[in-house]
């Protein structure tokens, strides 16, 4: 018991250690925490504590220190010391030096009530997200098991690792190593960190408890961001209320929520809080016309480019229709507002960003996405007919029918907005236009990805849309000293969007939670990759089945022989997909073992131990006097090929 | 569940893991179809128990090892 909290307390510790104490002081550090909210500030140091943490774990991956806890632990010290030294220097500094009046300062005043009425917000998303996750923390899901492979591979070398994989050639035999393009490295360094610190297992609760935290995180985000985007709303606090309502409570576990978070998409869910966070900062930034702010939101702009290639290529076009947006809304200070902008990049602080980052890229790491064969695969007509776009129907249902509705309302209404600010109409539109261009018409943009993880990413501005579009709807009923709508009338209209939205939303929850865990099968699954792992060597070849096995991803966390071993029979719609032809060995040798193929895949690969749901997949082998059934449990068999 | 100790061999020593309530295992060695020897076991929930068999002598068998528990049937074979 003691060492259960023990080993609690630890990791918990080390959470605040990595994902919070280095962005802190880098806004320490570099003064930039007066320019926000308190509450903008930790989410803030959240966000940027992830970045910090790539970046430095790259530099002790490449130097001689090695990434282990002392190097990890003595680097966010060193760091922390530095920023908070360069504060009390520069406070010194201004202290001894007349003070100049300080610009105003935004900060968010919300009443008492509507403080209590966030905070209650908060309270229940964290309880609904909570119900979910009782039956999902148990680590079964088959990306999180992918991730955390190169999370434990980073923990237990201590150096950066080398995205490679193995595959069956024609001749049925293993080819050498390739790149795998699709796995960036920021997606494991804050795990293997957090791993490395607290020793604790990554075949654990903690990676889920920590996307469960970052997710939260993003809700938070979202809320700060749209106190921003309508900060000259006089309205403002009850948007961002609203905005929190219709994304925290509501529609909380469907993708890209929760089940995200569980399901181990951790670049999406790190992305969805950079997005936000980096909106923001350019948002302030313009407005304000602050180039350490910009240089801000470049770095954390970079940390996003080292987390998620599609979140980086998403925002990328958010930040080419947010152009577009501005000079169609302002076309005639576009001219002025360029040379500005110029004024604002061309900065020592934007500029050494700038080129910190580049230097970063080309000479100490660059990302593994960044090479033609990983951009020919993202960028062109759409090849398959998952990445044709979605109908308007299955937009509809990622957005959340009433969501999507108030936020058609919405949209009209913020073309005609005179009053938002320019930078905030802008952002908001080329937000909306850029993703909703991308997940219906794809083509238009020679993108080439699965449409629906594109569209996962309108959550968010539909979201801030709808809830501007709620409050806009609500308070155009109740204008000051007017009513146009008898109260009693007015208090039934409320109600009858709270239901509708409510409805929809809390539905979507239903439809999204578990019936059961899986954790049960998944247990037996470890169990016997601890039984083989410690039965066979290098020289042996395992083989498992993808569709009845649960959390069969996790199976090469105890191995550790390669990202590709064991091999793995994966969905069998896959091997009959014209557009991405590929081995049938790993197919064949499963499904029909006495084939011709299938001998000459077995003899090619030097498979002699099959892993498999024995409900399911017992009987093709159970025939054959070659094969012996070495272990059997409910739901996982093993099969050993003696001859 | 069961497993036999050495899966790569002709050892024929196996174990049964308890994680279930049951605690009465009863195992029966056949060679092909024949029954060569049986037992009974008390396991409890959480603990395992390897039990030896020696394969002096079986040649050109299948060895097939049984485990009944509360209804509840396992089997595990190798082809000597």
């Amino acid at each position: 018991m003691f060492d259960f909290i023990f080993s609690q307390t630890i990791l918990y510790l080390t959470l605040i250690l990595v994902l919070f104490v280095p962005g802190f002081f880098l806004i320490l550090g570099t003064r930039m925490h007066k320019e926000f909210s308190l509450l903008e500030l930790f989410v803030l140091s959240f966000g940027s504590s992830i970045a910090l943490i790539d970046f430095l774990v790259i530099i002790l991956g490449k130097s001689p220190l090695g990434i282990t806890r002392n190097s990890i632990v003595g680097g966010i010290v060193l760091f922390s010391v530095i920023c908070l030294t360069v504060y009390f220097i520069f406070n010194k500094k201004n202290n001894s030096e007349p003070s100049i009046p300080a610009p105003a300062i935004s900060s968010s005043r919300i009443k008492k009530h509507s403080t209590i009425l966030v905070i209650t917000l908060l309270l229940l998303t964290i309880f609904i997200k909570t119900i979910y996750f009782k039956d999902a923390i148990f680590p079964t899901s088959t990306d999180l098991g992918h991730h955390m492979y190169w999370t434990k591979v980073i923990a237990v070398t201590g150096e950066l690792p080398k995205y490679e994989k193995v595959e069956i050639q024609e001749d049925f035999t293993l080819e050498e190593p390739s790149p795998i393009a699709d796995f960036i490295i920021g997606e494991h360094l804050p795990f293997a960190a957090i791993a490395i610190i607290s020793s604790a297992s990554v075949i654990s609760a903690f990676p889920a408890i920590t996307l469960f935290l970052i997710h939260l995180m993003s809700v938070l985000a979202i809320f700060v961001l749209t106190q921003a985007l309508f900060k000259n709303s006089k309205h403002q606090n009850a948007i961002a209320t609203a905005t929190l309502f219709l994304v925290g409570p509501l529609w909380a576990i469907a993708s890209p929520q929760a089940k995200f978070a569980s399901g181990g998409v951790i670049g999406n869910n790190i992305g969805n809080l950079l997005i936000p966070l980096i909106i923001l900062l350019f948002l302030k930034a313009l407005i304000e016309k602050k180039s350490k702010i910009l240089a801000y939101a470049l770095f954390l702009s970079f940390g996003l480019a080292y987390t998620h290639h599609l979140s980086t290529f998403v925002f990328a076009f958010i930040f080419f229709f947010t152009i577009i947006a501005y000079a169609i809304i302002n076309p005639k200070t576009l001219l002025q507002d360029a040379k500005g902008w110029m004024k604002l990049i061309i900065s020592p602080w934007v500029l050494g960003v700038l080129t910190a980052g580049i230097i970063f890229i080309f000479f100490l790491y660059t990302p593994t996405y960044l090479n033609t064969t990983a951009i020919d695969t993202a960028v062109g007509a759409p090849s398959k007919a998952t990445r044709t776009g979605l109908t308007f129907d299955q937009f509809k249902s990622t957005a959340g029918e009433a969501r999507f509705a108030f936020a058609l309302l919405g949209i009209v209404i913020l073309f005609f907005a005179r009053s938002l600010g320019k930078y905030n109409q802008a952002f908001l539109i080329g937000w909306i236009v850029a993703l909703t261009i991308m997940s219906l018409r794809p083509n238009w943009l020679f993108v080439d990805i699965p449409s629906n993880r594109v569209a996962s990413y309108i959550v968010f501005p539909i979201t801030i849309i709808a809830a501007y579009a709620l409050i806009k709807i609500l308070t155009a009923l109740k204008s000051e000293g007017k009513n146009y709508l008898n109260p009693i009338f007015l208090l039934a209209t409320f109600f009858i969007f709270l239901s509708f939205i409510a409805t929809s939303g809390l539905y979507d929850n239903a439809l999204a939670l578990n019936d059961a865990s899986s954790a049960n099968k998944a247990l037996q699954t470890y169990n016997a990759s601890e039984y083989i792992t410690k039965r066979s060597d290098a020289k042996d070849m395992i083989l498992k089945d993808h569709n009845y096995l649960a959390g069969d991803s996790w199976i090469k966390l105890f191995t550790m022989r390669g990202y590709s071993y064991p091999l793995s029979r994966g969905y069998f719609k896959r091997y009959e997909d014209e557009t991405k032809p590929r081995e049938q060995c790993t197919n064949f040798m499963i499904s029909t073992p006495t084939a011709k193929e299938a001998k000459q895949c077995y003899d090619g690969t030097g498979t002699d131990f099959i892993m498999i749901n024995p409900k399911i997949d017992s009987s093709q082998f159970s025939r054959l006097k070659e094969f012996w059934q070495v272990y059997s449990a409910d739901d996982i068999g093993i099969f050993y090929k003696a001859n | 569940m069961i497993y036999f100790e050495n899966p790569k061999d002709k050892s024929l020593n196996f174990t049964i893991e308890n994680h279930s309530l049951s605690t009465n295992f009863h195992w029966e060695i056949l060679a092909d179809k024949d029954s060569v020897t049986q037992g009974n076991s008390v396991i409890t929930n959480g603990a395992k128990k390897t039990i030896p068999v020696s394969s002096d002598g079986i040649t050109n068998k299948k060895i097939t090892v049984i485990i009944t528990s509360d209804g509840n049937t396992k089997e595990i074979y190798k082809s000597l």
